[in-house]
């Protein structure tokens, strides 16, 4: 068997490397400190568990910034036109060769740091709190996302733009994924299983990565190399697949296969807005190879329009796989509804905002292309800034703005799983990936743009000779500036209907597992749109769910309160506390693409406390026992504290 | 082993960098390709190494299009190009040895084939140095050496001779002999005309991407820098 070349040089020259071996040796000791360090905190029954939370977060971070970091800076050594990878082109060694030996190099990278943790992780798992499926799903995720990162990291540097253009599109890039990371460490992976979940990240990964590595291969290959290019075989064969993980998903969870297939959807639109974007820095050739590599052979007389210019090839094709995008959800229709019904759901709510949200996700991404543009003028021409540094900054601004309610809604209360992911809300962290997903597709058009202002000119040109209505190109610029100011995606659109349902809140019957007063406390307490709306469905998708935890904890309360003696009420109380915890899980889950923010969900933990503290309060005149009563007061006190705790800072952390 | 220009055009935008250019060369021939600074020899060189595809025309190897069938057209092919690139921390050996894994080469034949290029170039005394440390007349060697590790039957060299100190050119004459003198064909770009008329068999002179003058009988008795002022004064063949 024959090496790829490129692993082979890579991999020489990591050995050589002092970096890396410096950075291997750091984190043999930090695995081998963590294992000190976490049970000094408290050794308990779980401690295992938080011992491996911490490995798995280390392993992300070496393995999806460390790694891909290398592999990118590899790539742009690479860069086309002056150095290797034009000498290398002229080798029997085909353009996917030299993709594939960068990957494989890191691949073998990404292997290395992960069997350094395998000691640690081993040692975690004796400590007990983690088993070996969990530690398997947990590290899973982890290497999906370090998939993920290193295609990511090819293709940004096979990008023929200049090297710190692609530089600040890594750095977006990286900041997107860091979004993931509390997922390898979250409760749920580590004590819980959530295979759907686990399924959607690995497929998700799988097919992205896949993708990436196909636009890198076409990226990084020359002009004559058109037999070189297996786009179409490569695209259908990633598409049917993930197709295949969405519906196998949506099958195992019917409830959330409306989001599986807007996912679908979405990353597709996203997907021809990348490749729009790319193909608008490359010459027409490039463009209509890479169309034809979809398409088949263009009949002659298109080859002249709308393709004459690398810019009308990528809007026209962008625009045509958009809109095909879009279709998804009105043809899956029928199989969303059959789905429903088969779980006893006979009025699925599905509307016309549904079908457009992958066309409105592709306006948005235009529209960001568009003021990106504005934005650059601006920097260049008036304000003489660097735009590649008004890129950053923005970045740096809006990690901030999407981390400050988190940080102004920490408080002493703060349990350890919300401590240790702190530092990743700096990146703004726990919220939708799509959206990273599109400020890093903005940010690409914009690098695209910066390398070359006559293409935005030839865009316009384009658009109006071609099209030759002006008011059906204004229709269109008017949709794009929309999409800009409009509510961020369709799926804010529930949120419309909802002032009218909250009005109907008090005439709405019992919901029996959440109680009534639980929501109007919610609303009165000036709870976000998006928390009140998951609270309701949350009542109403995952009833089964909060009826099991509402059981447990009525029922530990009930033991507590027939107790004899203090250690039966508080081995109750124990029970309850596992139950509440149990409830408080359920909040870290995604119901139809709502995603709660940290402040959200203390608000709705606080709530719950208030409520509860206000239960006990009206059960104590029946208390006969003065051991109890005193028990349960101490309880009420503790739960009044958890809930006034931070409540000052309620206004400042609401989105 | 014959090469065949024909009608030769590429444009970037508006500029038209190369213009119907056409000639040919076979085995055994050192030709010579002279032109002023941005006339469009590197564009034409580009195209011939398979890095550029033209807009009209084609590049005939013994027949088969370079166009057509380019996989088949670097077999043939090894290029020099003006200059070395950057990889600053792998040894003369190490980018030597990568090239001939990447033509396809492993096992006993990998070691056998990079030895004999390394003891032709002269790289063996300096193949474990990083490239970094090489002066520019080693490094032109480094890259020699790559060109012709998968002795290709055409060897396109731009401006070899660019920054060298005499004695490191008259060395790389004597490559570019005894590399005809084995049957392949030469085709080389330079500024320095003297070198040219000392080796040449024939010389192609172009000038704003335009065929000048061809030269194909030979260039014995010549003073190519006479011809290449004549040829450039505007006078077109």
């Amino acid at each position: 068997m024959t090496l790829n070349p490129f692993t082979i040089k890579e991999l020489r020259q990591l050995t050589r490397s002092r970096t890396i071996a410096g950075a291997l040796i750091c984190y043999l000791f930090l695995c081998v400190g963590v294992c000190y360090a976490v049970p000094l905190f408290g050794l308990g029954y779980k401690t295992g568990g938080d011992v491996f939370a911490w490995l798995v977060i280390m392993l992300s971070v070496a393995s999806a910034i460390v790694v891909p970091s290398g592999i990118f800076m590899s790539m742009l050594a690479e860069r086309r036109g002056r150095l290797t990878s034009d000498m290398t082109l002229m080798t029997a060694l085909p353009p996917s060769g030299m993709v594939d030996g960068k990957l494989r190099a890191g691949y073998a990278l990404i292997g290395l740091f992960a069997s350094a943790t395998l000691p640690s992780a081993i040692f975690a798992n004796l400590m007990r709190g983690i088993n070996w499926t969990n530690m398997g799903t947990s590290l899973t995720i982890a290497l999906s996302m370090s998939f993920l990162a290193l295609h990511g990291a090819v293709l940004i540097g096979a990008m023929r733009v200049s090297g710190a253009v692609k530089s600040v599109a890594f750095i977006v890039l990286m900041f997107a994924l860091m979004s993931m990371f509390p997922l390898c460490s979250s409760p749920t992976m580590i004590r819980g299983w959530d295979g759907n979940l686990l399924l959607m990240i690995v497929g998700i990964s799988a097919s992205a990565g896949l993708i990436a590595r196909s636009l890198s291969v076409f990226l990084v290959s020359p002009a004559t190399a058109e037999r070189d290019l297996q786009l179409r075989v490569t695209s259908i064969a990633i598409a049917v697949a993930w197709l295949v993980v969405t519906l196998t998903a949506s099958i195992l969870n019917p409830y959330q296969s409306g989001s599986y297939l807007k996912s679908f959807s979405w990353t597709f639109a996203t997907l021809a807005a990348v490749l729009a974007i790319v193909a608008t820095g490359l010459g027409v050739g490039y463009s209509r190879r890479m169309i034809a590599g979809f398409s088949g052979p263009l009949p002659k007389r298109l080859l002249r329009w709308p393709f004459s210019s690398g810019a009308a090839n990528a809007y026209t094709f962008a625009i045509a796989y958009g809109c095909a995008a879009a279709l998804v959800l009105p043809l899956a229709k029928p199989f969303m509804i059959a789905l429903r019904r088969s779980i006893g759901d006979d009025k699925p709510e599905w509307g016309f905002y549904g079908s457009l949200t992958p066309v409105t996700v592709f306006m948005y991404i235009m529209s960001v292309l568009l003021f990106w543009r504005a934005i650059w003028r601006f920097a260049s021409r008036f304000a003489r800034i660097s735009p590649a540094l008004v890129v950053f900054m923005t970045g740096c601004v809006v990690a901030l703005i999407q981390s400050l309610p988190h940080l102004l809604s920490l408080g002493p209360d703060m349990t350890p799983d919300e401590f240790s992911r702190m530092p990743f809300f700096f990146a703004g962290v726990a919220e939708y990936p799509m959206r990273h997903l599109c400020m890093a597709s903005g940010a690409l058009a914009f690098s695209v743009l910066l390398n070359s202002v006559a293409l935005f000119k030839a865009l316009k040109a384009e658009l109006f000779a071609n099209v030759r209505r002006p008011a059906r190109a204004a229709a269109v610029a008017a949709l794009a500036l929309c999409a800009a100011v409009l509510p961020r995606t369709a799926e804010c659109a529930p949120s419309v209907q909802l002032p009218a349902m909250l009005q109907m809140l008090p005439s709405m019957p019992d919901i029996p597992e959440v109680p009534k007063a639980a929501l109007l406390a919610l609303k009165e307490s000036g709870a976000s749109l998006n928390l009140t709306l998951w609270a309701m469905q949350l009542a109403v998708m995952k009833k089964d769910e909060i009826a099991v935890r509402s059981r447990e904890i009525g029922n530990a309360a009930t033991e507590a309160a027939a107790a004899k003696d203090d250690n039966a009420r508080n081995a109750a109380w124990k029970k309850l506390e596992a139950a509440e915890r149990g409830l408080f899980s359920m909040l870290d889950l995604r119901l139809n693409g709502m995603t709660l923010t940290l402040a959200d969900k203390l608000t709705a933990k606080k709530t719950y406390w208030r409520v509860a503290a206000a239960e006990i309060e009206k059960h104590e005149p029946s208390m006969t026992d003065p051991a109890a009563k005193k028990f349960f007061a101490a309880k009420k006190t503790i739960y009044k504290k958890k809930a006034s705790v931070g409540m000052a800072n309620k206004k400042a952390g609401k989105r | 082993m014959k090469v065949e220009v024909l009608s030769l055009t590429r444009r970037f935008g508006d500029t038209v960098a190369v213009d119907d250019l056409s000639f040919s060369l076979s085995s055994g021939d050192i030709i010579g390709f002279v032109g002023p600074n941005g006339s469009g020899k590197t564009t034409t060189m580009n195209m011939m190494a398979t890095l550029d595809e033209p807009d009209s025309g084609d590049i005939l190897i013994d027949g088969t299009s370079i166009v057509d069938y380019p996989e088949i057209a670097r077999r043939h092919v090894g290029f020099m190009p003006d200059w070395l690139p950057a990889q600053s921390d792998i040894t003369a050996h190490e980018y030597i040895d990568f090239f001939a894994r990447a033509y396809g080469y492993s096992g006993d034949a990998l070691e056998h084939r990079v030895r004999e290029v390394e003891d032709f170039t002269v790289v063996t005394p300096i193949r474990d140095k990083v490239l970094s440390a090489l002066s520019r007349g080693m490094k032109q060697r480094v890259s020699l050496a790559r060109a012709m590790v998968h002795d290709p039957d055409v060897l396109i060299m731009d401006e070899p001779a660019n920054g060298l100190d005499p004695r490191a050119r008259i060395e790389f004459r004597e490559y570019a002999r005894k590399l005809a003198d084995a049957g392949k064909a030469v085709f080389i770009s330079s500024h320095i005309l003297a070198d040219l008329n000392e080796i040449c068999t024939g010389c192609v002179i172009i000038e704003r991407g335009r065929l000048v003058k061809n030269i194909e009988n030979g260039l014995k008795g010549m003073d190519l820098e006479k011809v290449f002022l004549e040829a450039t004064k505007g006078e077109v063949q």
